[in-house]
């Protein structure tokens, strides 16, 4: 890949993951905490494109399989998949709750798998990198919030075990929607959003030096930086 | 951002190396992570269509209490599944249920398997069902013990009192009535509730009670092919002409009818064993059950020629006391024509019990009864039951009887009959004895005493004549007072003159006491006159003083 000539990458520079400290990629390690230096995270479009197919595929079995199951020996087994449980509370007219959990557990995920299957292909296109990049700060921002069902499920189960009367078990729903929000969270970490730049940049939808003529000059080091 | 018209363009110093990112790392070991999360999905959802199990549907009359997804389904308490749709048939006559069982019931989905709604029930085997009052109904799976797959059920109404695969004896009992019997009555042998009823049905054609019963395992074998079904329940009151009887079960028994059974011959081994779904008869009562003991049994004809009022169908046939049949009936239809118009009474002869030994050959049986006739064997009637006037036939050797032969009338034998005795002949004297009295000449009676009566009334006369004021009774008796007035006087002066002798008579016994000398000596001056005399003896006192006194 070609990088820009502005940019600090094309000079062989990176910035560490670890600690932030730029040194020369050449040396393959960081200056400071020898944390190993890439110019860009590894593999990181193979791996996003991974894990967010690994979340897609778990999140039929999120929605379709039950995630609860009450066992009552008085009205019986009962089991409740994510969307019969909105579905219960919006009939109960608990609307805010049908709402939060409509919305975090199953709005949610699917915009992030959405999301970062358009920052994917926003990586390779390099279109719309500035909106691109601020879809990818929401997405990583707000992937930890789908895990309330998940947190609602080990509250449960954990608290309603009443012997013989009542008990909670977690369906198969739970683990695969946990599954889900890891895999969409772990993706979402996984994306390098410079690519979106460099993608950019090379495709030529942005011109590398939208910065001050009067700055290009003095601070052509300090420019690229902003982008490593 | 505004794109500047030239922007300047930056070339990098030509001494500077450009960097260039290495080839295309080969394949990364992340797209693990798809593979697994596809096996993971495809795992979760093996595991749960695998434990979901099939679902079955089910048929019932009405879906009372069943709630789509709620209503559990229950094996003895242990849930196997859910309601999880109902829907009504497409002829709108019964509700379609579909029950989600979970896998481990897939092998309980047999043939004969038995699914009904629990539900709060009163029934004559007691309330059951209480519990789903808190719970909900539920709906009760009872296993099969068929091996063949059944996916379609028809539920039940009721619960079946007992389930397929207990071991014990399925048949059929019929009955003229149901007599307050019904599913879930228990069935009873002396006094152990041995099996019960399982279900009621009406059949009217013909119109019958036909009830299903059980009875458990190890109570078979009391039930052969002479056991006799009656119904025991409640209170069994009978006047006939063996009096008042009155048969009375324990105080459950009156509010739920019972079934109990009777074997007429315990003794005697009978086939043991009764396939199932053998028909029995129920009888109303032990002595129904017990009737139908004398089989087969002899018809005899017998013609009375006084009434047979009080004699009633199933009236005891005696010998000496010893029932050996009973009374068919008293009809005319016997014999349609006889000029004496005599009543047949048909009755039937229990070989086995004349006979001593049970299933006697009726052909020595009518030889012994023939032989019998010849050496005076009469029926007769006979009152039974004073209170009730209940007449039994009875048969005995009469002394002295006209000989008769066994006569054929129409299709019966003709037994001999000696007329009535007991009441019927007490009757029969007592109607002699008032013919007698009617014969009297009452009239004449009559009239004499009338004569007699008048001869009184003068007799009555002359009394009073005789004894009227100037009558010679009354002279009589004026003569008698006078008379007795005369007496007084005369009786007076006797008594003055008495007086004077019992004076004398004192004295003189004083004199005795005191000088009893002088009845010797009568003045002896002598002796001293005082007290020191001696005393004479008794005898020599006694003697002289009624001489002294005449």
């Amino acid at each position: 890949m070609n990088f820009d000539p502005l940019t600090a990458a094309a000079r062989g520079l990176a910035r560490c993951h670890s600690c932030g400290q730029t040194g020369e990629v050449e040396a393959g390690h960081c200056s400071v905490c020898a944390a190993p230096l890439h110019l860009r995270k590894p593999a990181s479009l193979q791996r996003t494109v991974a894990l967010t197919l690994g979340a897609t595929l778990l999140y039929f079995p999120a929605n379709l399989l039950p995630v609860l199951r009450i066992e009552s020996s008085i009205k019986g087994g009962q089991e409740n998949t994510i969307l019969s449980g909105v579905v219960r509370f919006w009939q109960d007219g608990d609307y805010p709750v049908a709402l939060i959990i409509f919305t975090a557990s199953v709005v949610i995920p699917i915009l992030k798998v959405l999301a970062i299957i358009a920052l994917c292909l926003a990586a390779r296109s390099g279109r719309f990198p500035q909106a691109m990049t601020r879809l990818y700060r929401m997405t990583e921002y707000i992937g930890r919030w789908s895990m309330v069902d998940v947190f609602v499920v080990a509250i449960l189960v954990g608290v309603v075990q009443l012997g013989s009367v009542m008990r909670i078990e977690p369906g198969g729903g739970a683990l695969a929607f946990a599954s889900v929000v890891i895999l969409t969270m772990l993706a979402a970490r996984s994306f390098d959003p410079r690519l979106i730049w460099d993608a950019a940049a090379a495709r030529g939808h942005i011109v590398t030096t939208d910065i001050d003529p009067e700055l290009a000059g003095a601070s052509n080091a300090a420019s690229p930086a902003s982008h490593a | 951002m505004p794109e500047l018209a030239t922007p300047p363009q930056y070339s990098p110093p030509p001494t500077a190396p450009v960097y260039r990112t290495p080839a295309r790392a080969g394949f990364s070991p992340i797209w693990i992570v798809p593979l697994v999360s596809a096996l993971l999905g495809l795992w979760l959802f093996g595991r749960y269509y695998s434990a979901k199990g099939p679902v079955i549907t089910v048929r019932f009359e009405n879906a009372d209490g069943i709630i789509a997804g709620k209503t559990p389904v229950l094996c003895r308490s242990v849930n196997i599944g859910t309601v999880s749709d109902l829907e009504l048939s497409s002829d709108n006559k019964s509700v379609i249920v579909k029950l989600a069982m979970t896998s481990e019931a897939k092998r309980l989905l047999v043939e004969d398997s038995q699914i009904w709604v629990e539900r709060a029930r009163y029934s004559a085997a007691g309330i059951s069902g209480l519990n789903t009052l808190v719970s909900g109904n539920f709906i009760q799976f009872q296993p099969g013990i068929s091996k063949k797959a059944r996916r379609d059920f028809t539920g039940l109404e009721n619960p079946p009192p007992t389930p397929p695969g207990v071991p014990g004896l399925h048949f059929k009992l019929i009955a003229a009535e149901a007599g307050g019997l019904g599913a879930g009555a228990p069935i009873m042998y002396k006094g152990i509730q041995v099996g019960k009823l399982e279900s009621r049905a009406f059949h009217t054609e013909p119109a019958q009670v036909e009830f299903d019963a059980f009875i458990e395992g190890a109570y078979v074998t009391l039930v052969n092919q002479e056991t006799r079904f009656y119904n025991s329940g409640g209170l069994d009151l009978k006047i006939g002409a063996e009096g008042v009887q009155m048969r009375l079960g324990t105080l459950e028994s009156l509010l739920t009818s019972s079934i109990t059974f009777t074997d007429p011959d315990p003794n005697q081994q009978h086939v043991k064993s009764i396939p199932n779904g053998q028909s029995f008869m129920l009888y109303s009562s032990l002595s129904d059950a017990k009737k139908v003991d004398f089989n087969p049994t002899i018809p005899y004809l017998l013609l009375f020629t006084g009434s047979v009022r009080g004699l009633s169908p199933d009236a005891p046939v005696e010998f000496r006391g010893i029932r050996i049949g009973s009374v068919v009936a008293a009809s005319f239809k016997y014999l349609p024509d006889d000029p004496e118009h005599r009543v047949p009474v048909l009755i039937k002869i229990d070989p086995a019990v004349l006979m001593g030994k049970p299933g006697g050959d009726q052909t020595s049986t009518q030889v012994l009864i023939t032989d019998g006739v010849a050496h005076g064997l009469r029926a007769s009637l006979k009152t039974g039951s004073l209170l009730t006037g209940q007449l039994f036939v009875e048969l005995d050797f009469v002394k002295d009887a006209p000989p008769a032969v066994i006569t054929g009338v129409g299709d019966y034998a003709v037994l001999p009959t000696v007329p009535a005795t007991g009441l019927d002949e007490l009757q029969e004297k007592a109607g002699a004895l008032l013919d007698k009295f009617k014969a009297l000449p009452v009239e004449q009676i009559g009239e004499n005493a009338n004569a007699a009566l008048a001869s009184i009334k003068d007799a009555a006369g002359h009394i009073d004549k005789l004894t009227g004021p100037n009558s010679s009774l009354d002279k009589t008796l004026n003569n008698t007072q006078k008379l007795t007035s005369e007496l007084n006087a005369t009786v007076s002066d006797l008594s003055v003159q008495f007086k004077q002798v019992g004076a004398n008579l004192s004295q003189a016994t004083d004199t005795v006491k005191h000088q009893p000398w002088r009845l010797i000596w009568p003045t002896t001056k002598k002796y001293p006159t005082d007290g020191a005399a001696t005393p004479a003896p008794d005898k020599k006192k006694a003697t002289p003083v009624p001489r002294k006194k005449h």
